[in-house]
Parts: C-alpha cells; sequence; structure tokens
C-alpha cells in the first residue's frame, strides 16, 4: 500500500504548492495562463523524477558531507536538459517561462524531495514520489492558471471561450492578481483539506469502533 | 597518516565522488548541448509570427549583403503566400549590438505582418525601438528596394531622441526590403545596375553606394552617392532636366516636353588639383529615343572635352550633352565633396604657416579661385594664401598656381604650381623659375589690376605662339591672384576692359542683376556709356570646344552693334572669325531673333559657345 | 541602462518580488518580524552584490568567450552555494555582530531564487554593458528586496493581532497582504526615465 500512500502524499496530502508552499516563484510567476503553468509543471516533474532517481541510486555513494553540493550539480544539470530540449522543441513556452525555467534548480521541492525523501528511499519509491509530488504541483499550478486565464482572458489554454471584451477581469492577469489568486486557492485547499480530513478521521474512528465491537 | 588511510578517508571519498559527478555533470551536457543548440535566427523563430502559418528554410540567392547589412536567413511559409527573413543591420555610431530583425512579408500585399527583434541594438532599453517605428514600417508595402530609404528620423521622425538605434534598426529593415523587392518581386533596385556600369568604366576600381547625398535644386536631382576603392574617386547620379536643346545648325530649340536625363558624374581627383569628370548617360530620354548611349565627358577643371559616342544625331549629341554640362557646371558642388585637404597640402609647399580657409571659391572669366587662406608664416609675417586655376589662354594645358601674398604689403612673396607646367608637349616653352620670379615676385596685389603690366610675352623661347600661351596662362593666373585679393574678382583685364572701351568709349561698370548665371553662360560684366551698353558673357565649353570663351557684346538701340572675342575657348584652327562675329551685327538684341539667327562657321562647336554667350546675355538683358 | 533607471527599476518599477516574483520563499516564510525581515533582506543584498561581481565577469569572460554558456545554470548554482559558504564562515569569524545579525539566514539564501534569477538577469550583456551596472543592479535589486520584505512583515506584526477565520489565517492572508502590495507597486511602473 506504500504506493497509495505516496500518490496522497504527492498530490494531496503534501501538496507541494497548497500544502508546503514551496516552489512559490514559478507559481506566482508563470500562472499567468494555463498553458504556461502546464508546462513548467512537466518541466519540474521531469527534474524531480530524474534527480530523485539518481540521487537514489547514489544514495549510498555520496557521502553524508558533500550531499548538498552533490544534489544540486545534478538537479543543475537535470536543469539545463530540460532548459535545452524546452528551447528546441517548444520554443513558445521558453520565451514565456523566461528565466524561471534556470530557476528550478533553486526550487525547493526538488532538493527537498532529494534531501527527504530519495536519499533514503530504493529507487522505484524515489521516482513515484518525484511522479506524483511533480504531479502535486503541476495540478494546482495548471488549476491556478486555468482560473487565472479565465477570469482575465476569457479563454481556456488558449482557446476563446467568449470575447474578453464583453467580460474579463484583468487584474487576475497582473502581479497583485497572482498573490491574490494563490492566497485564495491555499484557503480554499484548506478548508476543503481539513473537511475531508475531519470526515476521514470519524470513518476511522467509527470503523475502529465497529471492529471493537466485533 | 598512511597513504592508505588518506585514500580511505571520507574527505578524500568526498572530493573524489564531488569530482566524480561534476565530470559526470559536465560531460552529458556537452555532448547534448551540440543536439540541442539553438541558433538565434533560426527557424523556430519564426512560429507564431503570423497566425497558424509555418516556415521552411529556403536558400537564400548568393550572399546577400548590401550597404545596409547581411541577410542571415530566408524563409517560405509552408501554407500560403508569406515570406520570412532574418537580417542584420550594420551598427550605426556608438551602439554596441547591431539590430537581427526577423520580418514576415505577406506575398500578395507584400506588407509586413510581423516583426520581431532577435537582438536589440540599443545600448538601454530606453531607446528601444518603439512600436510606433514598427507600426509605421509595418503601414507600407515593399514593392521597391528603396522603400524604407526615405523614413526620416530625429525630432519629429519616427523614434525621436533615439536616432543611433533608429538608423541602426533601419539597416536591417533594408536588407529586408532589398532583398524581397530585388529577389522575389524582380524589381531590381536602380543603383545596382547603375554600381554595375560604374564598375565597368575602368577596372580595379569598383565603387559602394554610400549615404544618400540631399542635392536637389535647379532642375537637377542627385539621386545617389558612390564611394570607391580608390582614394578621390566617387561618383553621383542626378537627374538632370533641360528644357531645351539645340539642333544641327546651333539653333536653340524648345523640347515640347522637358527631358530627364539620368547622368552619373564620377570626379578623379587627379595629381593634388585637377578633377576629372566622366559623365555617363543612364537614362533615356524622352523626346528621340536613345538607348543608353554613353556620353564621356573628360573635364579637367577649367579645361573640357567630350568625346561622345553611340548617339546618332547633333541633337540628341546636344540635349544629353547639355544635362551632363548642367550638372557638371555645379562647380561649388563638385568642389564641395572634394574636401580641403590637399589644399591646405599645396599651401605647405609655399609656407610654414598654420592656415585657416577663408574664403568661398568662385570662377572668373580667367579660371576659377579653389581656394583662400589665411595664416603666419615664420618668414614673411600675416600671408594669404591663394590657390588658383588658370583656364590655358591657348592649346597648353591649364595652370595651377598656389601664391602666397604678404598682407602687410600686399606683395606676392612666394609662389609654386601645382603639377607640372610642361606636360603635353610643351616642354620646352615653359617659363624658367628665375624668369617668373623676376616677374612676379613683389609684385603689390592690392590692385585687381596689378599684373596687367606684367609683360607677358615673358617666355620666348624660339618665339612661337605656343611659348607665349603658357606664359599668358601663368600670367591668367596671377591676375585672378590679383583680383581675389583686391577683392575684385570680375574686373576683366589682360585687355578685355580695352575691347569695352574701344565698343563704348568712357563707359562705367553697371551693378549686375542676380540674375547673371545661366544653365551654360553667365554675364559677367555690363558697362554703359550714354548710347552703348556692352555685356560680357563667360560661355561655358560645349562639344570638343577646349575651354569656356568669353565674349562682349555691344548693344545701340536694342540691335548688336557689335561682337568681340575676349577669349576663345574653341580647339586650335576652329576659333571664330571676326568676320563670322560681324554676322551678329544688326540683329535684335532679344533671345526670340537670336534664337533663329544663323551663323554658318563650320565649326559647331564654337558657334554653339558664342551662340549661348548671346542667347543668355540677351534673356538676361530684357529680363 | 543610467543609474537613475536601475535605482527606480531595483526599488520599485521592477520590483524583485512584487513584480517579478523572485525570492518569494523567504517573503512569505521569513516576514512574521520586522527584525527578520531586516536580517533576510541584508543578507539577501548583500549576496546579491557579491554574486553580481562574480557571476558577471565569470559569465562575460569566461563561459562565453569559451562557448561554455550552456553550463551557466550548474556554475552559478555552485558559485553561489560556495559563496554563501564562506561568506558565512568569514562573518562567524571576523565580523560576529554582523553574523548574529544576518547569518542565520545566509544557508536560506543558498536556495533563493532571487541570487540565481539576479545572477540570471545580469547575463544580458546588451542591457548590463559592464561590471559596473550589473552590480548596481545587484544592489538596489537587494534593496528593493528589502523594503518588501519589511513593509511586508510591518503589516503581518499588525494582522497577528487580528481575528481571522482560520482558513485564512498564515499563507493565505499574507498573500492577500502581498497582494496589495504589489497593487501600489505597479503604480511604479508608469514611472518613465
Amino acid at each position: 500500500m506504500k504506493i497509495r500512500e505516496i500518490a496522497l502524499d504527492g498530490v494531496v496530502r503534501q501538496n507541494p504548492t497548497l500544502k508546503l508552499v514551496l516552489g512559490t516563484c514559478p507559481t506566482l510567476a508563470v500562472t499567468t495562463v494555463a498553458f504556461d503553468s502546464f508546462g513548467m509543471g512537466l518541466a519540474v516533474t521531469f527534474v524531480l523524477i530524474c534527480s530523485n532517481i539518481i540521487i537514489s541510486l547514489l544514495r549510498n555513494v555520496i557521502p553524508d558531507k558533500v550531499r548538498i553540493p552533490a544534489f544540486i550539480m545534478i538537479i543543475a544539470t537535470f536543469v539545463t536538459i530540460v532548459e535545452m530540449v524546452i528551447k528546441k522543441f517548444v520554443p513558445d513556452l521558453y520565451s514565456s517561462l523566461g528565466n524561471f525555467l534556470a530557476l528550478i534548480v533553486v526550487n525547493c521541492i526538488i532538493l527537498g524531495r532529494a534531501e527527504g525523501f530519495a536519499s533514503q528511499n530504493p529507487v522505484g519509491y524515489s521516482a513515484l514520489d518525484g511522479l506524483f509530488m511533480g504531479l502535486g504541483f503541476t495540478l494546482a499550478l495548471t488549476t491556478m492558471g486555468i482560473f487565472r486565464e479565465v477570469l482575465a482572458k476569457g479563454s481556456i489554454f488558449g482557446v476563446t471561450l467568449w470575447d474578453a471584451n464583453v467580460f474579463s477581469i484583468s487584474f487576475f492577469g497582473t502581479s497583485a492578481g497572482a498573490f491574490l489568486t494563490y492566497g485564495l486557492f491555499i484557503a480554499v485547499f484548506n478548508v476543503a483539506y481539513n473537511a475531508v480530513d475531519r470526515k476521514s478521521r470519524h470513518k476511522l474512528a467509527a470503523r475502529l469502533a465497529n471492529e471493537e465491537v466485533a | 597518516m598512511t597513504a592508505k588511510q588518506f585514500f580511505t578517508s571520507t574527505s578524500f571519498k568526498s572530493v573524489a565522488v564531488l569530482l566524480a559527478i561534476a565530470i559526470v555533470c559536465v560531460t552529458l551536457l556537452s555532448v547534448l548541448n551540440p543536439l540541442l543548440y539553438v541558433e538565434v535566427g533560426g527557424m523556430a523563430d519564426f512560429d507564431g509570427i503570423v497566425d497558424g502559418v509555418s516556415f521552411a528554410k529556403a536558400e537564400i540567392n548568393a550572399e546577400f549583403t548590401s550597404a545596409n547589412g547581411t541577410l542571415t536567413t530566408a524563409a517560405k511559409s509552408t501554407s500560403g503566400n508569406y515570406f520570412g527573413y532574418i537580417a542584420t543591420g550594420n551598427k550605426f555610431g556608438d551602439k554596441p549590438n547591431e539590430y537581427t530583425v526577423l520580418a514576415v512579408i505577406n506575398g500578395d500585399t507584400h506588407m509586413l505582418e510581423g516583426i520581431k527583434i532577435l537582438q536589440e541594438g540599443a545600448t538601454s532599453s530606453s531607446y528601444n525601438v518603439t512600436d510606433d517605428a514598427i507600426a509605421m514600417y509595418k503601414s507600407v508595402a515593399i514593392e521597391n528596394p528603396n522603400v524604407f530609404d526615405s523614413f526620416a528620423f530625429g525630432a519629429g521622425g519616427v523614434m525621436a531622441g533615439a536616432t543611433q538605434s533608429a538608423i541602426t534598426f533601419k539597416n536591417a529593415m533594408m536588407v529586408i526590403a532589398q532583398y524581397y523587392a530585388t529577389y522575389e518581386l524582380g524589381v531590381a533596385d536602380p543603383s545596382v545596375e547603375i554600381n554595375e556600369k560604374l564598375n565597368a568604366l575602368e577596372e580595379g576600381v569598383t565603387y559602394t553606394k554610400g549615404e544618400a547625398y540631399d542635392y536637389e535644386a535647379e532642375g537637377i536631382e542627385v539621386l545617389y552617392h558612390f564611394d570607391s576603392n580608390v582614394d578621390g574617386k566617387m561618383a553621383y547620379v542626378a537627374n538632370v532636366t533641360v528644357t531645351e536643346t539645340f539642333d544641327s545648325a546651333g539653333k536653340a530649340v524648345e523640347l515640347e516636353t522637358p527631358a530627364t536625363v539620368m547622368v552619373a558624374i564620377v570626379y578623379t581627383e587627379e595629381g593634388a588639383s585637377s578633377k576629372v569628370a566622366n559623365a555617363i548617360v543612364l537614362s533615356e530620354y524622352t523626346e528621340d529615343t536613345v538607348t543608353v548611349a554613353q556620353y564621356v565627358e573628360d573635364r579637367v577643371v577649367g579645361k573640357a572635352k567630350t568625346a561622345i559616342s553611340g548617339l546618332t544625331t547633333k541633337k540628341q549629341t546636344n540635349t544629353v550633352e547639355k544635362a551632363a554640362v548642367r550638372l557638371l557646371a555645379l562647380d561649388s558642388f563638385a568642389y564641395s565633396q572634394a574636401g580641403t585637404g590637399k589644399y591646405f597640402d599645396m599651401l605647405a609647399t609655399v609656407s610654414d604657416a598654420t592656415f585657416a580657409q577663408s574664403d568661398a571659391t568662385a570662377t572668373t572669366s580667367l579660371g576659377t579661385v579653389l581656394f583662400t587662406a589665411t595664416g603666419t608664416d615664420s618668414t614673411y609675417g600675416p600671408v594669404a594664401g591663394i590657390i588658383v586655376t588658370a583656364n590655358s589662354a591657348g592649346a597648353c594645358p591649364s595652370v595651377t598656381l598656389i601664391a602666397l601674398v604678404s598682407t602687410a604689403t600686399d606683395e606676392i612673396v612666394a609662389f609654386g604650381f601645382n603639377g607640372s607646367l610642361t606636360s603635353g608637349g610643351y616642354e620646352s616653352y615653359a617659363p624658367s623659375e628665375d624668369q617668373l620670379k623676376e616677374a612676379y615676385l613683389g609684385v603689390n596685389v592690392s590692385v585687381a589690376t596689378a599684373i596687367d603690366g606684367v609683360e607677358s610675352g615673358l617666355v620666348v623661347t624660339g618665339a612661337t605662339p605656343a611659348g607665349t600661351e603658357t606664359s599668358r596662362t601663368i600670367k591668367n593666373a596671377f591676375t585672378i591672384v590679383a583680383q581675389v585679393y583686391s577683392g575684385n574678382l570680375e574686373t576683366l583685364s589682360l585687355g578685355g576692359q580695352d575691347i569695352v572701351n574701344s565698343l563704348a568709349e568712357g563707359a562705367t561698370a553697371v551693378a549686375l542683376k542676380e540674375t547673371s548665371k545661366g544653365d551654360n553662360a553667365s554675364v559677367i560684366g555690363v558697362y554703359a556709356n550714354a548710347d552703348t551698353t556692352v555685356y560680357v558673357v563667360y560661355s561655358l565649353p560645349v562639344g570638343e570646344s577646349k575651354d569656356a570663351s568669353v565674349c562682349a557684346v555691344a548693344v545701340e538701340g536694342g540691335k548688336i552693334a557689335a561682337v568681340k572675342m575676349i577669349a576663345d575657348g574653341s580647339t586650335g584652327g576652329y576659333a571664330l572669325s571676326q568676320e563670322t562675329l560681324d554676322k551678329y551685327v544688326g540683329t535684335d538684341f532679344t533671345a526670340a531673333s537670336l534664337a533663329t539667327a544663323n551663323i554658318q562657321t563650320g565649326t559647331t562647336n564654337s558657334s554653339d559657345v558664342l551662340h549661348n554667350a548671346l542667347l543668355w546675355a540677351a534673356t538676361y538683358a530684357n529680363a | 541602462m543610467d543609474i537613475i533607471g536601475i535605482i527606480i527599476a531595483g526599488l520599485f518599477s521592477q520590483n524583485f518580488v512584487l513584480v517579478q516574483f523572485l525570492g518569494i520563499c523567504p517573503f512569505l516564510g521569513v516576514s512574521k518580524k520586522i527584525d527578520n525581515a531586516v536580517g533576510m533582506g541584508l543578507a539577501v543584498t548583500f549576496v546579491m552584490v557579491i554574486t553580481c561581481l562574480v557571476t558577471y565577469p565569470l559569465y562575460q569572460y569566461v563561459l562565453v568567450p569559451l562557448g561554455l554558456d550552456y553550463l551557466q545554470i550548474i556554475v552559478f548554482i555552485l558559485v553561489i552555494a560556495s559563496l554563501v559558504q564562506m561568506l558565512e564562515m568569514i562573518l562567524k569569524k571576523f565580523m560576529p555582530g554582523l553574523y548574529s545579525a544576518m547569518g542565520i539566514y545566509l544557508p536560506l539564501v543558498t536556495t533563493n531564487c532571487a541570487i540565481m534569477g539576479v545572477a540570471k538577469i545580469i547575463t544580458d550583456a546588451t542591457v548590463y554593458t559592464n561590471i559596473g551596472t550589473a552590480v548596481m543592479y545587484g544592489l538596489f535589486s537587494g534593496l528593493g528586496f528589502t523594503l518588501a520584505i519589511v513593509l511586508l512583515a510591518g503589516m503581518r506584526e499588525k494582522l497577528d493581532k487580528l481575528n481571522l477565520p482560520k482558513a485564512l489565517r498564515g499563507f493565505p492572508i499574507t498573500l492577500i497582504v502581498a497582494c496589495f502590495m504589489a497593487m501600489a507597486f505597479s503604480v511604479f511602473s508608469l514611472v518613465k526615465f
């Protein structure tokens, strides 16, 4: 059942964007439109999976003293590869993500997972952790991107829903709008999470009570 | 610590592991980099410029580099009729970078549909090319290669306050327009053809189109300016509009429609002072169609010779010639392009002073004042340096004299000649240095007629006319010096005054009207007594005549009373006889009647020169 | 870019935090108290200036001429990490006063994208034509960061006294406050120089 735990942790319980509030810079910067958010999410997911795998493989080789510089080098290499690939094959995304692509290297999520998970777990689990953490990040960013794009531009993934001249709240396209959106998303996520959490705890308690009865 | 302990210590292991990771990482990236490398200006840049249009790389026709920059990439849309280009415009001023610009042109409308700046050339973002400027480029259909040439910049222009960036950017846009118009529309830049013609003139001389020269006046519109790979050689191309021509009898004929002839003039500085101008006719002109004739005029300043080929009728020749001569007649224009450095060099041959240019140049009946300057010489004190070119007084070469006049004593204190006095078969007729010094040094030139008293037949080697001509030419040169120094350029000397006096006794000078300068003749003096008015006219050479001529025409009661030549510029043997000149006597002094006056001399060029002189004098007098 | 332009851009119109979204983690994480915010701001400014001083010549005169600019991310992050490490040691030993004021924030600075961001931004040689402009940019961007984080901390100290809905406590309300700050700062983008 460990896979289920990893998946739940990554996407919900330890959602890096909404629960841990890590990797905030790209979250605010690229969520103006859904496509950029999705692209950034995938780029981070790729780096997470790759760095988690390599670091997990090398976890017994790298001396504890120098683990941070070693992790940083490995992460930086994958970030460079992602940057090169996107620049070559998706130049539009490259120009709209700009410097934030290179800044994945200092995204706390990646170093955090390397330090907190990959360096202590076997390769398979580490890869899954990278995948689900990345998915959690991608999901959060893309939802925010959709929210902001729809409100500010009347479109979704670049597909026009309605004429933006008729209805749009361009505020959500600005930097202030980014802060507000992020704040609201965390608040809503917390409310929902707490509600679900309480329910599941009740369920658990009820089940335990039933078992006791049985 | 033993070696074994060292190699198994955690410190060593740490460093070794870090190094290993670093090496692997760098190697991996180094392998991937060339595979994933994206060149600036790659095809990917074209995507998304125009919605839904993607591009494929196209061959660039030859290496396309113009005076404005280089075209680096050409592309053609895979659907629809679009052309994409990337060009780098030359730097202008102290901009750190060239502008690299990507542009997409709609092949149906020839309009720019997208412009993307791949590399900014501005020193700071506040000088970046503005949206307004880009909109202006997008507003023009690219139907010829020069469409952007006329875009204005600076205050009130496209990009006020950002002139250098603006020009750097414009260069890139011009390259794109040049390439598109030339290769996609087949509209060649007319200057390219002209450039080729100029290059074909002389072996080893190639021309490059330079900054446009803005000159438009008196029916002459300068179109292009070309620099060459030879120092002192340059070309101007102009449209010259002429309104009249001559028929075979030398009569002026008004053209029904003014003819515009494109003429290129190549200026070559020969030696230090003289310029040779070749005029080449580059276009057809209306009236009669002459498909490019080549008309070449070799014109050493103050001395002219023409050789015309390819023109079939005299009328054609004259029309072309007139256009070319008009352009050549813009002496001040030509001189202003030549630079003054060489004149300072010439002055340095006679004086150690540091000179400052003092006066504008002028043309007199005897020749041309090239340059005047003042300075302080270590030997002579304050001096004026005067450089003049005297027209040949016969068949000998013209003479360029550099004279140094002391401003304290008004005396000629030193002089020299630029170029040889003895070229062209006149070696034995040149005066010796001693003879010249004896004659001219110490002459006080405070009056314009100061030189008149010098014996002109000063060199009499063999007593031939040619010898006399050389010394007369030299005397002319000194006379111009006296005229310019005394501030009285147009006072006639060398017997000119005597001729005027013989035509109208006791005549006094009349102030000239502003309109004294015509297309090919100028009234340079008017003298009048109670009943006779004498016009002294300077007339430019025509055809093969060697030189400009100066004549005097006396008018009494509205009719020509007498015509006399003061200086005849005709080629040896074709001088107009007094008998011929007398044929004009009795003719009404009006342009209309002179235009039909018919003199047959057998030497059309000479008679044309006189005809021009009289016609202009009448026009001037009745204006 | 002239010096006035750099000052206005760094402090206001291109504010690292509120306009460019760089250095958000410490902006949200270390802004509970003004004292902490000042320490963090100074540490970031200090490291930013030194980063510019080191990475600008390293990039323009070593990596670019050698054609190794594709190694910039790995080189920059290692340089920044080592710089921070060295700074920490030097401050601890020679300037204990300064160390106690901002030293504890230094390790956090390594993974602060403001530092990496400034190193990346100044690689654009068409705008930052010499090391002087690059370092000035680093300095004023750092001061802009300090300004933003200290202002936020001032407001958060007041927020603590409010009885907020549970869901808004912590990050949400901080982000909403930052939203108003960003609105205020967006006015500076109208300043033309």
